[in-house]
């Protein structure tokens, strides 16, 4: 597997940020009927999840945990030289959100700003990408906005993935100091699992799809459960003890893992399997499945009250496929209560 | 492995009555057979025998005995 090890990397504070919209699986039961929404909920261990306004975007919800997480910093967006954007629901196909969010959280000309598509191991593939550039630019604080919207892209009538889902947005803030601890990433892709969680419309290799229900053309979001499974199964555990001996620890001096919501069943399977002493939080009861947000989230649901944090272990996986583990220290960093919002840009007046 | 314990199992994972199914039940005929029990399945070999069967493979079996057949195949102690 692809491992760094990175030195003189902070991680400042991370906030998440929901929409102010909640539903409750059991709503649902009416479309699909409540024994098996009963039965589902209780092996996807998804209650509620917040859905996106229909004008409300992946950027919108990072935007407000950006501008929250600047001013609890007392960042002005002048010191800012690194916006990275990690999302498989950005706002367009062209220009890249991180421009637009440079422009809106009034960051510099100066800034580079970058778009990354990843889902489940989003977060960490970001921060590992952020972190490597951050010592790299001047001035070197770095935002690392992270979210999706998954809900916009499930077929109506699909179980599976309309109790699951649900969507979030993420801000954190990394800065060069030389004497930080060291990150430590690990991480691996295997596209050969690309056709087993796939949304394979609305890009340019199905352009004119027949007969299009959706946006998306043929494909709303397509999910093989099994498959998915069994990679995860397999990959997972040797990626979590991986990164904590890349990072020289004994599994007990790791004070929390935080791993890609992805589903509770998965989570209680890989929790057995890797056997980690300390903490595993959990938010998808509360938040279902958020994709590239659920570890932020899930950071900052559990651990807002409880700062400050040590050691952590950050562990995404999934869509790709596509597997990345950090190994970081937290203590140093403001973690921010989750936020919730109905904020949605609006283009045209060039203002939320 | 002992077969008459892992039929248990199974009734166990549909919620059936032990002893409802055998060996010659046909596996996605079962009441029930679906994506959840389809991964209780995968999750329970993993973490009760040690084998992680590919989805496609248990897919391939039509009856309990052929799942059976695969997991002695598989297994690191037959």
């Amino acid at each position: 597997m692809a491992a760094t090890k990175l030195d003189g990397v902070l991680i400042r504070g991370i906030a998440a940020a929901v929409p102010n919209t909640e539903q409750s699986v059991e709503n649902l039961a009416g479309t699909f009927g409540g024994e098996v929404v009963a039965k589902t909920r209780d092996s996807t261990g998804v209650r509620s999840m917040r859905i996106a306004g229909p004008r409300q975007c992946a950027s919108d919800l990072c935007f407000t945990a950006a501008k929250n997480l600047l001013a609890e910093l007392e960042w002005s967006p002048e010191s800012v030289g690194l916006v990275v954007f990690v999302s498989q629901t950005p706002d367009y196909i062209l220009p890249a959100t991180s421009n637009i969010l440079q422009h809106r959280l009034g960051l510099t000309k100066e800034c580079l700003a970058i778009d990354l598509s990843q889902g489940c191991s989003g977060y960490v593939t970001g921060l590992w990408t952020a972190a490597s550039l951050c010592r790299t630019v001047t001035p070197t604080r770095t935002l690392l906005l992270v979210g999706d919207t998954p809900t916009k892209f499930v077929r109506e009538d699909d179980l599976a993935t309309r109790v699951l889902f649900g969507d979030a947005g993420s801000a954190t803030a990394l800065e060069a100091v030389s004497d930080a601890p060291a990150l430590h990433f690990l991480g691996g892709s295997d596209g050969g699992g690309a056709s087993q969680l796939i949304v394979s419309g609305g890009g340019f290799r199905n352009l004119r799809s027949e007969g299009c229900q959706s946006p998306w053309g043929q494909g709303a979001l397509e999910m093989n459960g099994a498959e998915i499974f069994a990679f995860t199964s397999r990959e997972v555990p040797q990626l979590v003890k991986g990164v904590i001996a890349s990072a020289g620890w004994t599994s007990t001096e790791a004070d929390l893992l935080v791993l890609h919501q992805a589903n509770k069943f998965l989570l209680d399977h890989l929790s057995r399997k890797i056997k980690f002493p300390g903490r595993v939080p959990i938010s998808l009861d509360r938040f279902g499945n958020t994709s590239s947000a659920s570890i932020p989230l899930t950071i900052a649901d559990a651990c807002a009250k409880t700062q400050p944090l040590g050691r952590a272990v950050l562990a995404g996986f999934g869509v790709g496929y596509s597997w990345a583990a950090a190994a970081c220290d937290l203590s140093h960093a403001r973690i921010l209560p989750v936020m919730s919002t109905d904020e949605a840009f609006d283009p045209q007046a060039g203002r939320t | 492995m002992v077969d008459s314990d892992f039929l248990r199992q199974l009734d166990d994972l549909f919620e059936f009555d032990a002893g409802t199914i055998t060996a010659e039940s046909e596996l996605q005929q079962l009441p029930g057979w679906g994506s959840l029990t389809f991964l209780g399945l995968l999750a329970m070999v993993d973490e009760d025998y040690g084998v992680a069967l590919k989805p496609q493979q248990v897919l391939a079996c039509v009856t309990v005995a052929d799942l059976m057949a695969l997991m002695k195949a598989a297994s690191p102690s037959g």
